[in-house]
């Protein structure tokens, strides 16, 4: 029998703070999250890196993805299972990501809340003529 | 392998050694791969580099393991388990969640409306500053209290022993009319010490308590009366306009206004006269000709307030000391001085009406509660069955017994929170309700102090924890093998505490249903009893204004005969009193002429005018009553009533003398038949009756009214009443309505103990009811072989409802001698009171065990004429 520790209730009271606040992706944590839905099935740690790194032609540190990867699955937009050990990974388990429902929700917010932002630019304002006057 | 393709081993250690070890595996597997895909593309010595960045960068927080420890050091888990299994088990044994959540939310909201009751009620009095130090001082004779002590006895007691006595506070109470402009209100007033305020530490709004009183033609008022005449409560150095009895209407000056004190009280409020304005002692002249507080002869409501340390017998032996010295009482060895805490006074007064009902409310609230407990707990143990299988299986998986047991009361605990929060929603519903049947608001839930919901969490807390701690120790010790093996063998006793609980029930249920029945007949035989008199129809008005000097006399027998003009009035009295109303206000003994006064009877004395007969029915024994109205009139006359001839043994035309009024002789004229004027606690004491007109005095103006509409007879009094006495407001009751008041904590009983009785009728019967359902769905089978065999559905029936028969019939066998005893008991409190009879136990016995039967019957009856196909097909 232990005591509860306060630290014990932050994942939880993390979610609560995230559903009042709707849904709260970082930009990196958008790009994380999309990547992982680009893999599918193959999102782990170095296959989410190399996306990243070929797609958006932007270099990746393992500290930044996994501290992201981390505060996904806090908030509970993403989950793991452990996957198969290579020879490559000298014995250590592969951890795959995978998006779930509520992630999902959390990018479609994400991306509806752009496309309103886009479509509530004035043309002119995109028109570099005046943009530049 | 290749060992050349190892990272450095120190940053790899020093990743291992700082990430979380959540973490570790996986990334140190992320970063090898990466490593060596760089190793054999770039060469070993920049994909070390590279390494070493990565390794650098991943040293973040989100990746460090926490400082305070990473291991589960607590079992959040396992509790988040039990409480999710535990919701699951609710959802999924719906019905008898529901009776469960039933049984404890009415048993709950019931004790939670009672406690905060029964806590108001003791709260009474209790803000009173210093109320330790204060004291109620009462005179008795012999062991019986008869009045409040001579006048000038606590007076005197302060100034001659300062050390031990602090302050004294003395009124005399007067219902008058205060008028400001056009607003006529009839206020009662207390004429009093200018010690009042300080020693009660009333809160002042305005003014400066400490003179407030000590100017003669000043007054007090509360923050009430301020905003009733001014609509303000900052009304210092108005004036209001009092009509006094001596000096008619008079003008005095506002020189405080105080804080509402507590709506019930033993000072302002004392005897529920709710006092509000407050004069000065010295004014009390404008309201008597002769009326000197600081006297040995004349008994005034008095308060002390003794020094802190002083103890109460010494100051009780001082006081007594100082008035057998001072009292010129001719009886004082009978006679004595006794000091009432103020402390307890509320609750004991009135031979501890209050603290009897307080007492018996508790009572029915925990047995309700107790119903509702062992309810959960019966239905705990007959469903246990069926969760045997579980508790076999989490013991194999390596479960605790303590975890076994813990998730049973993690279940109770989550069922009792649920009807926690029920009851405190039911209780938000209903508190004005029951406020008003107990005769006191009862505070919302937002206004409840932060104590309440400490108790209110560990009652909760407490409830669960009860209402599973015998089932769920009971599975927790059950051996897994044979619970695995589905055998089932009860401990041994299970069967017989579950009934022996169900009995308790009945028991219980028929104790309260009985002695609930035969309080409210006592009840109702209070308010129907023929009570020597007539009640119906009679109007008492309290707000005749009272002059008392001839004049005033005259004009207010003036009025009386200009309301008799009324068509709706057939008769009308003055009197000082009216039954069941203050009827006499002083006693004294009288004895026939040529004996001692000592040989006397103790009577009392009441003033009332000659249609005092008419209006209130009150039937002649011999003699004739009190000859009203001019050459007729003569004065020293007496007419006594039966009780009081038993005891003084007179005749007729005998001539009695009376210790009040020293040598004067009075003659026997009449001889009425007893009435109770008193309430039905006691017996009708000796009373005597003169005209008023030998006093001059008069309070209540009654009317007989004809027959017809009430309402239109009040129209039409008011009408009359706004020409006669246009300063005046009209007050007036029921003697009926008045009759009640005086059963008020009877009453308020008879209305908690018949809800309480409802109440555990339906907590009793959903009981039964879980338990049938639960034994006829295990015997399911049983059901359809017999009924296979031949048995038909009549027999299924009596063969499930022979149990609770059986249990029935026990607990009516002791239940009713418990009933029985404590009916007598109460019964004999009473001077008058009803006989017990063999309905009072039986219409409860047939009552409840004909509600059982049709509970049980009514539930089998499905599965006793179900197909014995569908119970015996096996899957």
């Amino acid at each position: 029998m232990g005591i509860i520790q306060f630290h014990d209730f932050i994942p939880t009271f993390r979610k609560i703070v995230i559903t009042v606040k709707k849904y709260q992706l970082g930009e990196f944590e958008e790009i994380v999250i999309l990547t992982i839905g680009v893999l599918y099935k193959g999102a782990y740690g170095v296959s989410i890196r190399k996306e990243i790194e070929s797609r958006l032609s932007r270099s990746v540190s393992m500290g930044a993805l996994h501290t992201a990867l981390v505060r996904l699955e806090d908030k509970g937009y993403i989950k793991s299972f452990d996957g198969e050990a290579t020879v490559e990974r000298m014995g250590r388990p592969k951890k795959y990501f995978q998006i779930t429902a509520l992630g999902k929700r959390a990018m479609e917010y994400s991306k509806d809340t752009r496309n309103e932002l886009w479509s509530a630019i004035p043309k002119m304002a995109l028109n570099p003529k005046i943009v530049s006057v | 392998m290749n060992s050349s393709h190892w990272p450095p081993k120190f940053f790899l250690r020093f990743f291992r050694w700082f990430c979380h070890p959540k973490l570790r595996d996986h990334i140190e597997g992320d970063l090898l791969e990466t490593y060596t895909e760089h190793a054999t593309a770039v060469g070993k010595r920049k994909a070390d580099i590279k390494f070493i960045i990565d390794v650098l960068l991943l040293f973040r927080p989100g990746i460090i393991k926490p400082v305070e420890g990473y291991k589960n050091l607590n079992n959040y888990g396992m509790i988040k388990s039990y409480f999710n299994i535990a919701s699951r088990v609710i959802v999924r044994n719906k019905f008898h969640s529901a009776i469960n959540v039933f049984g404890l939310t009415l048993g709950i909201a019931f004790a939670l409306l009672m406690s905060i009751f029964i806590y108001g009620e003791m709260q009474i009095d209790q803000q009173l500053k210093d109320i330790d130090r204060l004291y109620f001082v009462e005179e008795k004779y012999d062991d019986a209290v008869v009045g409040w002590p001579a006048g000038l006895l606590t007076k005197e007691a302060v100034t001659q022993y300062p050390t031990i006595f602090e302050s004294y506070y003395r009124f005399v109470d007067r219902s008058v009319t205060i008028s400001k402009g056009e607003k006529h209100f009839r206020t009662q007033t207390l004429i009093g010490d200018s010690t009042f305020f300080k020693m009660f530490g009333l809160k002042i709004l305005n003014g400066d308590l400490n003179s407030a009183l000590t100017q003669p033609n000043s007054i007090v008022i509360t923050e009430a009366v301020a905003r009733q005449y001014f609509d303000r409560s900052d009304a210092i150095g108005e004036t209001l306009s009092v009509y006094t009895e001596r000096l008619g209407s008079k003008e005095y000056k506002i020189t405080a206004v105080i804080a509402n004190p507590q709506k019930k009280n033993s000072v302002t409020d004392f005897m529920n006269q709710d006092g509000n304005v407050f004069l000065p002692m010295e004014n009390l002249k404008d309201f008597f000709s002769d009326y000197n507080t600081d006297s040995w002869n004349v008994n005034v409501i008095s308060y002390l307030k003794l020094k802190s340390g002083a103890s109460r017998q010494q100051a009780s032996d001082v006081l007594n000391s100082l008035f057998k010295k001072n009292s010129p009482s001719n009886d004082l060895s009978h006679r004595s001085v006794n000091l009432n805490p103020l402390k307890t006074y509320y609750l004991t007064t009135n031979n501890s009406a209050v603290k009897k009902l307080l007492v018996s409310l508790a009572a029915i609230a925990v047995f309700i509660l107790l119903l509702a407990i062992v309810n959960f707990i019966n239905i705990s143990i007959a469903s246990s069955f069926s969760r045997l299988k579980e508790v076999g299986v989490r013991k194999v998986m390596g479960g605790l017994k303590n975890q076994v047991a813990v998730q049973f009361l993690c279940e109770s605990l989550l069922l009792s929170l649920i009807s926690g929060v029920i009851a405190l929603l039911l209780y938000e519903f209903m508190h004005t309700y029951f406020g008003n049947v107990l005769g006191s608001p009862l505070p919302s839930v937002t206004g409840f102090k932060s104590i309440f919901w400490l108790v209110i969490s560990g009652g909760i807390l407490m409830i669960g924890l009860l209402a599973r701690l015998y089932p769920s120790i009971y599975l927790a010790l059950s051996n897994p093998i044979e619970s695995l093996k589905g055998k089932f063998n009860p401990v041994r006793g299970t069967i017989q505490f579950s009934r022996g609980l169900i009995s308790t029930q009945f028991t219980v249920t028929l104790f309260i249903f009985v002695v609930s029945i035969v309080h409210s007949q006592q009840v109702n035989f209070f308010l129907n009893k023929d009570l020597g008199y007539d009640k119906s129809r009679v109007l008492i008005v309290q707000s005749v204004p009272r002059v008392y000097s001839d004049e005033g006399f005259q004009k207010a027998e003036s009025a009386k005969l200009e309301f008799e003009r009324l068509s709706c009035v057939q008769k009308a009295t003055l009197s000082w009193g009216a039954p069941g109303w203050n009827l006499s206000p002083v006693g004294g003994k009288i004895y026939t002429v040529g004996k001692s006064p000592e040989e006397g009877v103790q009577t009392d004395l009441s003033s009332v005018d000659e249609d005092y007969l008419n209006v209130f029915q009150i039937k002649m024994l011999e003699g004739k009553f009190i000859s009203g109205g001019g050459k007729n009139y003569r004065q020293q006359e007496l007419v006594i009533n039966e009780t009081a001839q038993k005891s003084l043994r007179v005749k007729v035309g005998d001539k009695v003398k009376s210790s009040i009024f020293g040598e004067f002789e009075f003659t026997v004229i009449g001889v009425m038949k007893d009435f109770n004027y008193e309430s039905l606690h006691e017996k009708v004491k000796p009373i005597a009756f003169m005209h008023n007109r030998d006093f001059s005095v008069y309070r209540y103006l009654s009317f007989k009214l004809n027959n017809g509409s009430l309402t239109e007879s009040i129209q039409q009094i008011e009408k009359a009443w706004k020409q006669i006495f246009p300063n005046d407001p009209l007050s007036y009751s029921f003697a009926e309505a008045r009759l009640e008041a005086l059963y008020t904590t009877e009453l308020q009983m008879k209305k908690g103990s018949s809800i309480a009785t409802a109440l555990m009728l339906l907590i009793v019967v959903t009981g039964v009811l879980g338990l049938v359902s639960l034994s006829v769905s295990k015997r399911s089978k049983e059901i359809g072989i017999r009924k296979v065999l031949g048995a038909s559905v009549s027999k299924i029936l009596i063969m499930i409802s022979k149990e609770y028969v059986w249990l029935m019939l026990l607990s009516f066998t002791l239940g009713t001698p418990l009933a029985f005893w404590f009916a007598t008991s109460w019964l004999h409190g009473f001077a008058f009171h009803i006989d017990l009879t063999w309905w009072m136990f039986a219409v409860p016995f047939a009552i409840v065990f004909v509600i059982t039967l049709l509970t049980v019957s009514l539930h089998s009856l499905k599965t006793a004429v179900a197909n014995p196909v569908d119970s015996l097909r096996s899957e």
